[in-house]
Order: structure tokens, then sequence, then C-alpha cells
């Protein structure tokens, strides 16, 4: 280099601040990077140049060093400029200020009913109930700014209508937080697309109401397990980044408060949940549902609303030893926590997955002796 | 590999500026590092394409040494410049236009299959400035290399590599050997390159999502608004895009201690089409110039035939360079219509002082149109575009998607605006008159380069839109 006199001006400390940064993170990036870069190459089906160049790019924007925190720089600017609609329709903030995943500016013309065919022919004359959770855009109170058009609403009323004509029983949600006239702001998380624990457990509650009503089925201990005085709500404030949240960190999105609902009275369950456990587990609710790791792990964007039954598996089944009657759960991860509740009524719960289960379904019924089967949003095949 | 990605910004360069001041003190192994950086850097996105590159280089190094040996000899040095350019050519033709040709001669009634050829990226880049190694020889407007290396980093070296700017062999010739680097160019360079990632970043992915969504619409839902919104857009997408990347290109070589030219000068603050050329993808328009129109007869020819024919050479040229379909064509002799009229009927000089806005206006609608013709899908789709534009067989004149549209990306699109005129220029002249402003901002500079470098990284982090506009060229 020609040798002058080093002289600091704007330029200088602009590039030494500059070359700062990029060394720093090169540096900073070989222990976050390189974990995942390995785990991509290890995973990939086979090792050519192309594919380790894939490994190596993915992996390390993957595991760039403080990502979230870039994040939440990004989801910075967004706000500073009063933004609603984030990147390419990924993340939309309504005029309420929740956040959602894309918006559906499409409307469902048809309907895939092969699932619920399939197991009405299976079911015989075990009763199948669909319950439609609803979604976090709400009639007459979702609203979003102009141009922006959701056709949700009007999708899940097709849906609805159609599963009935199919003569299978509905519960609509949104129809019964309208009748209970339903704080709509606290249903739903702001940062996630699910609802909150509080909203599934009231619905647990309404659920056991429709079981014994509507199709006879008894719960002996059910004054008590459905009081609120026997529960133990525990606040975490500013605890959970949803989904939504996570893709445009906690300057937009801000955090969400979580409730953990623990039963006081004691439970006694048999978990077989072989993703989780080597062999059958014994133990209390709080034992085999609850997931201590997601509550205590330290992460920002853990994901803490899969604290209730870890996330979505194939197949798992719970046998709460005070319980009684079986049920059939098939849900997406809308029904984690209504499942959770809903084991502490019944003597066997079994829940199915369809993103994941692959086996037959009447071999499945076959084996199940079940009373009910509750769809819980997952109707169609996947 | 892309200047705008955490690869290269955080793995490949640093190292590469490390053990390049490392080897300051010999300039061979600079040379010699400098060209193994470039060749792995164009092999990251495809490596198989990188022999394509070294066989450049390889017939490039010869025909250089040819032509110099017999320089003296008129008909042999002639027949081995007709034959760099064959070659040459032939390269890009196989790569980039055999399908297309294969296409329209199917049309035409034969049947003849289709390849499986990819395109190289950079290619017409890189043919360009091999031309004008061999060509620049032959005019003694640059040494020949002896060392079939440093050809190869003429022709490779990865900051102009994938996207300009075409720098000139006769530009850099004597930098290859004999470049000085310094703190103030290193500087410079660094500053140079981070406006050019904050163009491309913020501003171009920002105005390509509105592109994209305009140029992809159904011309049944387009509006005449929301038509002229993804037109303007698209007009400041490829601006920052391109622009942003020759900065980028500008300031990487300066970090290395080389000068590169221009390659764009405000291009749409320009008072006619002409004055566009002159300031848009300078590197182009003088590559053109000089090995194409000047050899023909440029202007200086008795007829007007013969100027219409150089001229539509010229922009038929240029707009096959641009992409092997016919809006390219379309948009190039779109440009010879208008700088014909231009040049025959001299309209631009004889307009009023008064009224020279009018002149301005009307050079950027011209644009406007030529970028659409440029970004549509394909010509048919183009002319739909336009026709909606103007109210033809359109929709309706406006839309809520308008609205939801400029008011999400107001800041982009004013920003986009003010930058693609000389404020920033203005601004540092005016300062630099007040001492007290001038240390302010002195202050200020670097703290709004690294605020936006972090931005920018964010954005390039989280993922988003960061489309390759160059895939075509």
């Amino acid at each position: 280099m020609k040798k002058k006199k080093l002289s600091i001006n704007r330029y200088t400390t602009t590039a030494g601040l500059f070359i700062a940064c990029i060394v720093f993170f090169f540096f900073a990036n070989f222990t976050t990077s390189s974990i995942v870069i390995g785990k991509k190459i290890v995973a990939s089906k086979e090792l050519t140049v192309n594919s380790l160049i894939d490994s190596i790019e993915s992996g390390y924007t993957e595991g760039f060093f403080a990502k979230l925190n870039f994040v939440d720089i990004y989801g910075g600017v967004q706000k500073l400029m009063n933004k609603n609609v984030v990147g390419d329709f990924d993340v939309i903030r309504d005029d309420q200020g929740r956040l959602h995943l894309g918006i559906d500016n499409y409307k469902i013309t048809s309907f895939n009913s092969d699932l619920i065919l399939e197991f009405q022919k299976a079911a015989g004359n075990i009763p199948i109930l669909y319950l439609h959770t609803g979604n976090k855009i709400l009639e007459n109170y979702t609203t979003f700014e102009t141009g922006l058009i959701s056709n949700k609403v009007e999708n899940s009323k097709f849906i609805i209508n159609y599963v009935r004509d199919l003569g299978v029983d509905v519960i609509d949600l949104q129809a019964t937080f309208q009748q209970e006239h339903a704080d709509y702001s606290k249903l739903f998380y702001i940062t996630d697309h699910h609802w909150r624990i509080e909203t599934a457990f009231n619905t647990y509650k309404n659920l056991l109401q429709i079981f014994e009503d509507d199709y006879s089925l008894t719960f002996p201990n059910k004054n008590q397990i459905i009081d609120d005085n026997n529960f133990e709500f525990i606040q975490y404030e500013d605890f959970f980044l949803g989904s939504s949240g996570k893709r445009v960190g906690r300057w937009y999105a801000g955090m969400d408060d979580f409730t953990l609902i623990l039963p006081r009275f004691d439970t006694n369950y048999t978990a077989y949940d072989y993703n989780r456990f080597q062999e059958p587990l014994d133990g209390s609710f709080r034992d085999v549902i609850i997931s201590e790791e997601r509550l205590s792990d330290p992460a920002i964007d853990t994901n803490r609303y899969t604290s209730y039954l870890y996330g979505d598996y194939a197949k798992r089944k719970f046998v709460n030893h005070d319980g009684k009657n079986n049920i059939l759960i098939i849900e997406d991860s809308y029904g984690l926590p209504l499942s959770s509740f809903l084991s502490l009524a019944f003597n066997e719960l079994t829940i199915i997955d369809f993103r994941l289960f692959k086996d037959s379904i009447s071999t499945l019924i076959e084996e199940g002796d079940f009373d009910v089967i509750l769809f819980v949003n997952q109707i169609q095949y996947p | 590999m892309l200047f705008s990605s955490s690869i290269f910004l955080f793995l490949f360069l640093p190292p590469v500026l490390i053990i390049y001041y490392l080897l300051i003190k010999y300039r061979v192994a600079q040379n010699v590092f400098l060209l193994g950086a470039s060749l792995f850097f164009y092999a990251w996105g495809e490596p198989k394409f990188v022999i394509v590159m070294i066989a450049s280089i390889i017939i490039n190094y010869v025909l250089g040494l040819f032509v110099d040996k017999y320089r003296e000899n008129k008909f042999k040095s002639k027949l081995i410049i007709a034959i760099t350019v064959v070659v040459n050519l032939s390269l890009m033709f196989i790569f980039k236009y055999l399908n297309f040709a294969i296409f329209n001669l199917n049309k035409a009634g034969l049947n003849i299959p289709q390849t499986n050829i990819l395109l190289p990226i950079g290619i017409s880049f890189f043919t360009f400035q091999a031309l004008s190694y061999v060509i620049d020889v032959y005019r003694q407007d640059g040494k020949v290399q002896k060392n079939p290396l440093y050809v190869g980093l003429y022709i490779a070296l990865f900051p102009q590599l994938i996207a300009g700017p075409i720098v000139r062999y006769e530009t850099v010739a004597d930098q290859i050997l004999n470049r000085r680097e310094s703190l103030e160019d290193f500087s410079k360079g660094c500053c140079r390159f981070l406006a050019g990632l904050t163009k491309k970043m913020l501003i171009s992915n920002t105005m390509a999502l509105l592109a994209d969504t305009a140029f992809k619409m159904n011309s049944s839902s387009l509006t005449v608004t929301f038509a002229w919104l993804g037109a303007i857009a698209y007009t400041l997408q490829i601006y920052y895009d391109f622009s942003g990347y020759s900065d980028m290109a500008i300031g990487l070589g300066q970090m290395f201690g080389f000068k590169f030219l221009e390659n764009f000068n405000y291009p749409y603050i320009a008072k006619s089409v002409s004055d566009f050329w002159r300031r848009w993808h300078i590197s182009l328009s003088t590559w053109f110039r000089d090995y194409v129109y000047f050899p023909l007869g440029g202007s200086r020819v008795k007829s007007k035939f013969r100027l219409i024919f150089n001229l539509f050479i010229v922009w038929g040229l240029t707009g096959i360079w641009h992409g092997a379909s016919w809006n390219f064509i379309a948009w190039g002799l779109f440009y010879f219509a208008i700088l014909v009229i231009e040049k025959l009927t001299g309209f631009i000089d004889k307009i009023p002082k008064m009224f020279s806005f009018l002149t301005h206006i009307y050079a950027l609608l011209a644009v406007i149109i030529g970028w659409v013709l440029f970004r549509a899908a394909n010509l048919s789709a183009a002319i739909d575009y336009l026709k909606t534009m103007f109210g033809i067989d359109a929709t309706a004149f406006t839309s809520d998607t308008t609205i939801l549209y400029l008011k999400e990306n107001m800041f982009y699109l004013l920003s986009g605006i003010i930058f693609a005129i000389p404020t920033t220029r203005i601004f540092m002249k005016y300062t630099s008159k007040k001492p007290i402003l001038n240390k302010t901002v002195g202050y200020l500079y670097p703290v709004v380069y690294i605020i936006l470098f972090i931005i920018c990284t964010s954005y390039i982090v989280k993922g988003t839109y960061n489309p390759f506009i160059y895939f075509n060229f």
C-alpha cells in the first residue's frame, strides 16, 4: 500500500467500522453457522458440489449470529414506516394490531370430502363431531387497511356448510364466540395464528357440556374438572413470540403473554407417546402432557404454545385412569391444548395428526373402541 | 455468489481482503490470489460454468498473442480479429441464443429439438470484456499479456464479473501490475460499496415486489393506475439494482486498488433519449459505440440511410445483448426508432428553454415505456400492459390495490425518486461551504452508513426478496 500519512476522516472511519463488522461476523458465524451447516450436509441425500453449496448457503443464513436480533431490526424498520404488509405478504397486521400469516384473498369453491367420508364409513355408529375453531379473522371485528381483502370468514362458512351437508355435526366456534359475547381481543395470540390457551380451555368446558347433552356421554368428575377454582393459572408476561412474530421480530410484533393452565387436583396418567418416551410413562398431567423444556428454555423464539403435548406427531395415546369414555381426536396444532384438557375427562384419548399419520383409518377405529370422534380443524387430507 | 448475500459479505469478502493485503509486497502473488478468488466466486453459482470461463480466458489469451505477433500483417491480423469475434460470439450464441433460434426456426416450420443448455451467469459481460482484450491489443490501446493468468484476472475479476461494468482492457491494462492501493481509495471504495448495497437491498428489492405484482397481474384485474405504479416501480427497481451493483463493483475494485469507469450518471434526469443513453449503462453504450458504431462509420456518414442502418445495427444488438427474447429486440428497436427521430429532426434542441421540462417528461415517458417492453414476460404481454397504462381495454381506472401499494411503499417510492436525482451531490456541495454543517455531516456520515449497513444485513439475514435481474444478460 502506498505510504501516506494516516488521516482519519469520514471515509476511513466508515471503512474501519465496515471492516470491523464483516470481520467480527466472519468469526462469530463460525461457531453458530458451522453447526447448522454440518447438520444440513449430514441430512442431504447425496453429496455433490451443488448440494454442498446449497447446504452452506442455507445453513450460514439460518445459523447467522444473533439472527433474531437482526429480525428485530428488520421489523423495527417496517414499524417505523408504518407498514401493515411486511415482505411479500409474509405477515399482515390488521387494524386491531394483530398479526396474520399472509391473507386468504381467494375463495374456496371446492372441498375434498374423502377423509370425512372414509371416517364415516369406518366409524359405523360412532358419532363424529367437527369442531371448527374459527380463525383469527373474526366476523364483524377484524378489519384491514384499504386494499386488503380476506375471504377467510366466507371460506370457513363454505367448509362448515359442506361438512354439515355430509351429515356431520359441526360446532362453529365463531358463532359460539358471538353468542357468548366473547372479548375478541383476547381469543387469539397477537404474534401467533393460534388461539390462546385460555380460549382452548373455555372450549374444552363447552365441549364437555355438548358431549353430555347431545351425545349422552357422562363424566362423573365433570364438576371438578371444569371448575376454574380447581386449576392453577400461571401467568408468564412477554413470554411468547409466535410464528408471525418470529418473521417480523419483537420490535414490530411485541411479545405475547402466556398462561399455563394446570389442574390442581391429583391426576393419574399413562402416556403412550413413543415420540417422546421409549416406554409407556406413568405420571400426572404435568408429567406426561407438559413440556417443561419449552417453558424453561430462555431462547426468545421457543414455541411456548407447544408446551402442551410438545407439538405435532402422527399418533399418541393417553390413558387417564380417573377418566371415562374413549375419544379419537384428529387435529392440527390448534388441538394441542384442547386435547390436553380433554384428557382430564376421557379414559382413553388418542390423537392423530393426518399431516403425519399414514396408516389405515379402519384399523385405527377397529383397535380403538371409541365413543366419539372429534375433528379439530383437520377435516381434509393435507 | 451475490454481493447482497451473507455468504459474500461475511464469509468470502473478509478473508479475501485480509489475504490480499497480507500479500501487499508481492504483486504477482496478489494477482494470482485475486484470480483464484474470482474463479471461486464464479464457480459458487454453478461450478461447471467455470470451465466455460476458463476456456474463454485461454482462447482469448492465445488470440491476443497472435494478433500482437501478426500486427504488421494486415490480412493476418484482421483474420485473427474476425476469428476472435466469431469464436466469442459463437460461445455467446450457443449458451444464450441457440434455444431462442431453434424456437423461432421451429415456428417457421422446422422441427429441431430444444437443447438443455443453461445460461452461464454474466456470459454477456465477460464475453464483451474478452473481445475488448483482443481488439484493444490489436489497436494498441493496451499491451498484450504474456502471462495467461493476467488475461484471466482481467476477464474474471470478481467485482465486475457478473453484472459489469464492462471494463475495457485499455482502462485496466496498466493497473493489473501497476495499480496503487491507498487507504483513501480503500475507504472510499468501502463507502461506495455500502451505498450500492443500500440501493440494491432497500430500494430496488422493495420496488421489485411492487413491480412483480403488477407485471404478474392478470390484465383483467390490472387497473390503469396500478399499471403505471408497476411501471414506475420497475423503472426504479432496475435503476437501483443495476446502478447499485455498479456502485458495489466500483467500490470493490477500489478496495483492491482498481479504478473502473463510472457506469451511471443520474440517467432519469436526462433531457432526451440520446442523453439518457449517455447516462445509462455507460460501459455498454460506449462499448457498442467504440467497437460497433464507430467502425461502421458512426454519424459521420454521407447518407442518412447509412446513419439509420448504423443505428439499426447498434440498437438491434443492444436489444438482443440483454436477452434472447423478442421483447428485448423490440426494446432495442424502440430506442432505435426514437433515436433516429431525435437525430434526424433535432426537435429536442428546437424546444425553447422555458419549456425544457417538457423534454424531461418526454424522455422519462419514453424510458418508462421502454422498461415495460423490457420487463414484460413476452411481447404480447408488454403490449397488453401498455394498452392498460393508456386506458385501452382497461377494466377500471383505479382500485384499492393501488392505494394499498402506494401507502405501503410510499417511503421507498419517494426515496427512489429523490435519490435518482443528484440530491446527495447537491447536499454535499452545499454543506462543504458551511464549516459547522460540514463538520456535523462528517461525524454523521459513518453513523448513517453503518446504520444502513446493519439494516441491509437485517434484510439479508431475514431472507427478504432478493431477485437477480441479470440472469438474462
